[in-house]
């Protein structure tokens, strides 16, 4: 059995202590390379399964430059087989990143294709839905557990969904799953793997080139409308006190335009899109190139 | 060997324990003067050989052996009458002191012509012949052990070359009886100028007798105490080349030992040498505590596979060794300080973890979110090397860098330093000492990394090796006189460890420099302190830095301040419980031991503890409140109490 690690080597700013405003005040110590740790976590559930099953073979799948060289092959230390690079330098955007990895995992065939939740650094979450989209399998985001059936057909996975509540799937393979830091274990690479893995070369997934990396998605920045929306500045006097503190408090009378979308997630999507059409948010134009 | 150590040494222990030092020191004397220097022995050398050397006068060998001969029996008393050696005496000391005594105490009554002078001189010459063959095979056979780390220890020695060489003995001595001079050697033929007119029934005894000891002798050698005569003797003379509590590095590709072939020859001595004295054991916080380590068991558990060891003999030391034991110890060091035949189970214990970590990857699960803390952001807090400087806050402390590469004193902060609440406190007050004696300093700032002590003490060589590393580079971009730190561990590690590394420093720990800016005048404690004050010495300062006046002096020098010293204190400190990677462990079994020494403060009734290492201060805080005294115990760090009493 196969399986698929997609990891992305990110940036973690986790300070900002410089002084100089064209860096956003970032000073070079404030940053250090590693690998997103829910990719980690994603590593750890492919580990976990081989320790069960020995002949699962893992390949992690890094897109663009070797950065962070150390702990690429710490991972590889820690028991994934060998260490895939679709090469690329442009920046790209979730759904061309979703693309190429897609394409790469067509020559590779594999059984299951792990990712994490979302990357530390931009916090999309996105590249793993579309990957499923690309390649037309079932998704299962932010699994924390995952169990394989005997014959390897299907996997029972765990999924949290926010507050403490968890959600049990089954799912046929082949699949995508994204991985939440729940399954994040402190694994540690021994003296001996490590010295392989340090030796181990870096494959390369070729007869990619003519993936096209036009700009296919647009991302519009839309702040979201401040509670106050009118500035009042002494609060009418003909209103009763209880109504006078929460005019206070929330600045005006503007009652919430809030609309709650019931019903299937298809129906909801087609609402969520019906909803950006009128308000503007989406010009008919960007909903042809999208598709 | 080196001199000054051992005429300190020697000093030392005259100085604690007067008789048992003067005693074994006359023994040791006479035992290798009288033999070689006795008018009589040098007599028969010259009349056999034709040659010798100049003797002693008779009056002062005389008076030699009387004086060894008192020694013994000194030995003898102390060893049945003190309740605790007695505990520890078995057969083979008593064995060991009689075959060492006899030759003395027959030659002495020979020589003196007691009633028979026949029977005294052959009782002299066998019993004399027997110490010497015991001392040359037990010699031997620890040679043979160490020319061949595989042998067989007990099944070929003890069945063929034991058996064959005291065969052999024999022969020479029934040989030298049977034909005279021309059969036996040097000894022998001595004892046959005299030995043909002795009657059949004095010939009777002396084979009896003879046989005896030389069966008693036999079964003892292997286990007993003739292992240790050799073994502890080498190791002795190899302790002073050891620094206390400091770690070799490991050759590529190694990871510690699991079994007794990859073991070094040192390590294999150190088993061999322990005399199950249990003074380790006494000693060990952890096996005070209740935790199921002990250090003497440990030495001997290796022991016993190096006896079995036959070279196909690949059983794990983890079989016999268990994770609970190895992960139990602080490396306080107290076992090594008060081991009499200096052996070190603690670099046995860390070289067990390192395989158990760098090996078969079972570091407790407890502390590797703080190894990858080390990894990723060089600290053991996980805070990243941007916030290194935040403890500084509005002080002003120079950074080196590019532009200000040149100070006196470069001040390591470490990560306590740097992140620990309580401690960053007590970086800022050596900032205020340092800034009011007008001491030209400066921090590494971010660049400077953990010192890596707690990662080489889990047995994590790679991420020490890589954080030393760094560090190196990084400090020998600068110039300055010493490095200065408060942390003990750090201090450690940076003075004796990194050497190996290839950074020599020279570094201070910062009670040292500030008692001498009190010496200097340089500050001076100005606001009495009224306080019954008590000190707990930190294990990697006190015991195995040997640096405890510095804290009493500076204390001393605060008006008001009432020392009060607990029972285990300077070298003999108590540990806190936080060394070795402890603070970082889960510790579930037995009692705590940080509540063990905060209890020990609070029975002393002082109101303030002092000690000078941020974990000692954390675990002692800890304590304190744990043991809910009556009266309020205060734990502070000496360099806060300077601060604060010269305003
Ligand atoms: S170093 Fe300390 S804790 Fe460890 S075995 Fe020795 S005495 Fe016990
Ligand atoms: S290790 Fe040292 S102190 Fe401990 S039992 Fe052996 S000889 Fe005695």
């Amino acid at each position: 059995m196969k399986i698929i690690v997609c990891i992305k080597q990110i940036c973690q700013t986790y300070a900002q202590t410089g002084v100089d405003a064209e860096t956003h005040y970032l000073a070079p110590e404030d940053q250090i390379f590693r690998i997103n740790p829910y990719d980690e976590a994603a590593l750890e559930i492919a580990l976990t399964l081989k320790d069960k099953h020995p002949d699962i073979e893992i390949i992690l799948l890094i897109l663009g430059p070797v950065i962070v060289e150390d702990e690429l092959k710490r991972c590889l230390a820690l028991g994934a087989d060998y260490l895939y690079q679709i090469e690329q330098s442009a920046s790209l955007g979730s759904q061309d990143k979703a693309k190429f990895l897609a394409r790469a995992l067509e020559t590779l065939a594999p059984d299951l294709v792990l990712c994490g939740k979302e990357s530390m650094d931009r916090q999309n979450g996105q590249v793993a839905c579309f990957l499923a989209e690309f390649l037309n399998q079932p998704f299962v985001s932010a699994i924390e557990t995952l169990n394989m059936s005997n014959d390897n057909k299907t996997a029972v996975v765990q999924r949290s969904c926010g507050r403490g509540a968890r959600q049990i799937l089954q799912s046929c393979l082949p699949a995508v799953f994204s991985v939440d830091m729940g399954a994040y274990g402190f694994r540690m690479p021994t003296l001996k793997a490590q010295a392989r893995a340090d030796i181990q070369p870096v494959h390369h997934v070729t007869g990619l080139s003519d993936a096209s990396t036009g700009k296919s998605m647009v991302t519009s920045y839309i702040s979201p409308p401040c509670p106050r929306t009118k500035r009042t500045l002494a609060p009418d006097s003909d209103l009763a006190s209880f109504d006078r503190i929460k005019l206070l408090l929330t600045g005006s009378r503007m009652k919430k335009k809030t609309q709650i979308l019931d019903g299937s997630p298809e129906f909801q999507v087609t609402g969520m899109i019906s909803f950006l059409k009128e308000h503007g948010f989406l010009t008919p134009a960007q909903t042809q190139k999208s598709k | 060997m080196s001199l000054k150590y051992s005429l300190k040494s020697i000093l030392h222990w005259t100085i604690k324990r007067p008789v048992m030092t003067v005693a074994t020191l006359i023994f040791h004397a006479g035992f290798i003067v009288i033999p070689f220097f006795l008018n009589a022995h040098v007599i028969l050398l010259k009349t056999t050989w034709g040659f010798g050397w100049p003797s002693l006068p008779e009056s002062v060998t005389d008076a030699l052996t009387l004086l060894v001969i008192i020694c013994c029996f000194i030995f003898l008393i102390r060893r049945l009458v003190l309740r605790n050696i007695n505990d520890l005496t078995g057969a083979s000391n008593y064995w060991l002191l009689l075959l060492a005594a006899a030759p003395f105490i027959t030659g002495f009554l020979a020589h003196h012509h007691t009633d028979n002078y026949h029977f005294w001189l052959v009782f002299h010459i066998l019993s004399g012949e027997i110490l010497l063959v015991t001392l040359l095979l037990s010699i031997g056979l620890f040679i043979l052990r160490y020319l061949n780390k595989k042998f067989n220890y007990e099944k070929i020695i003890f069945h063929r070359f034991l058996i064959a060489g005291l065969m052999g003995l024999c022969l020479v001595i029934t040989g030298f009886y049977a034909k005279g001079p021309e059969w036996a050697w040097p000894v022998g033929s001595m004892a046959s100028l005299i030995l043909p007119r002795s009657s059949p029934g004095l010939q009777f005894i002396l084979n009896a007798h003879f046989f005896l000891v030389l069966a008693g002798a036999a079964v003892l050698m292997p286990s007993g105490f003739l292992r240790h005569v050799s073994a502890s003797t080498i190791n002795i003379v190899y302790w002073p080349k050891r620094q206390m509590g400091k770690l070799g590095t490991i050759a590529k590709g190694k990871t510690g030992f699991n079994t007794i072939a990859s073991l070094s020859w040192k390590q294999l001595l150190d088993a061999e040498a322990c005399v199950s004295c249990g003074k380790c054991i006494e000693n060990c916080p952890a096996v005070i505590a209740g935790k199921p380590l002990y250090p003497e068991k440990i030495l001997q558990k290796i022991f016993g596979q190096i006896k079995q060891g036959n070279g196909k003999n690949t059983e794990g030391l983890n079989t016999i060794i268990s994770n609970d034991e190895i992960w139990s110890c602080t490396t306080c060091m107290a076992c090594v300080h008060h081991c009499p035949v200096y052996t070190d189970p603690v670099d046995k214990i860390i070289d067990l973890r390192r395989h158990q970590t760098m090996c078969e990857n079972a570091l407790p699960k407890e502390v590797r979110p703080m190894i990858r803390n080390l990894e990723l952001f060089g600290d053991t807090h996980g805070k990243g090397p941007a916030h290194r400087t935040d403890w500084i806050q509005d002080n002003e402390v120079a950074v080196l860098s590019r532009d200000h590469f040149q100070t006196d004193v470069l001040l390591w902060v470490g990560c306590s330093g740097a992140f620990n609440p309580r401690y960053t406190t007590v970086y800022r007050s050596m900032v205020r000492i340092l800034i009011h004696a007008g001491v030209e300093f400066a921090v590494l700032g971010k660049k400077e990394r953990c010192c890596g002590d707690q990662a080489r003490r889990l047995g994590q060589e790679t991420v020490f090796n890589s954080l030393a590393k760094n560090n190196i580079h990084e400090i020998k971009k600068y110039t300055f006189k010493k490095i200065v730190t408060l942390c003990p561990h750090c201090f450690h590690s940076l003075k004796h460890e990194y050497p190996d590394l290839g950074g020599q420093f020279d570094v201070m720990h910062a009670s040292e420099l500030v008692q001498s800016l009190i010496k200097e005048n340089k500050i001076t404690p100005r606001y009495p302190r009224k306080s019954l004050l008590t000190i707990h010495d930190p294990c990697y300062l006190g015991r195995v830095n040997k640096i405890v006046e510095p804290i009493r002096k500076i204390s001393r020098a605060i008006d008001g301040i009432e020392i009060k010293e607990l029972e285990h204190r300077r070298e003999n400190g108590f540990c806190c419980g936080a060394g070795g990677g402890q603070m970082w462990l889960h510790d579930s079994i037995g009692r705590h031991i940080n509540h063990i020494r905060a209890e020990q403060i609070v029975d002393s009734g002082a109101d303030m503890v002092v000690t000078a290492c941020p974990y000692c201060l954390t675990m002692l805080d800890d304590g304190i409140n744990a043991a809910e005294p009556k009266k309020p115990v205060e734990a502070v760090d000496i360099i806060e109490m300077v601060a604060s009493s010269i305003g």
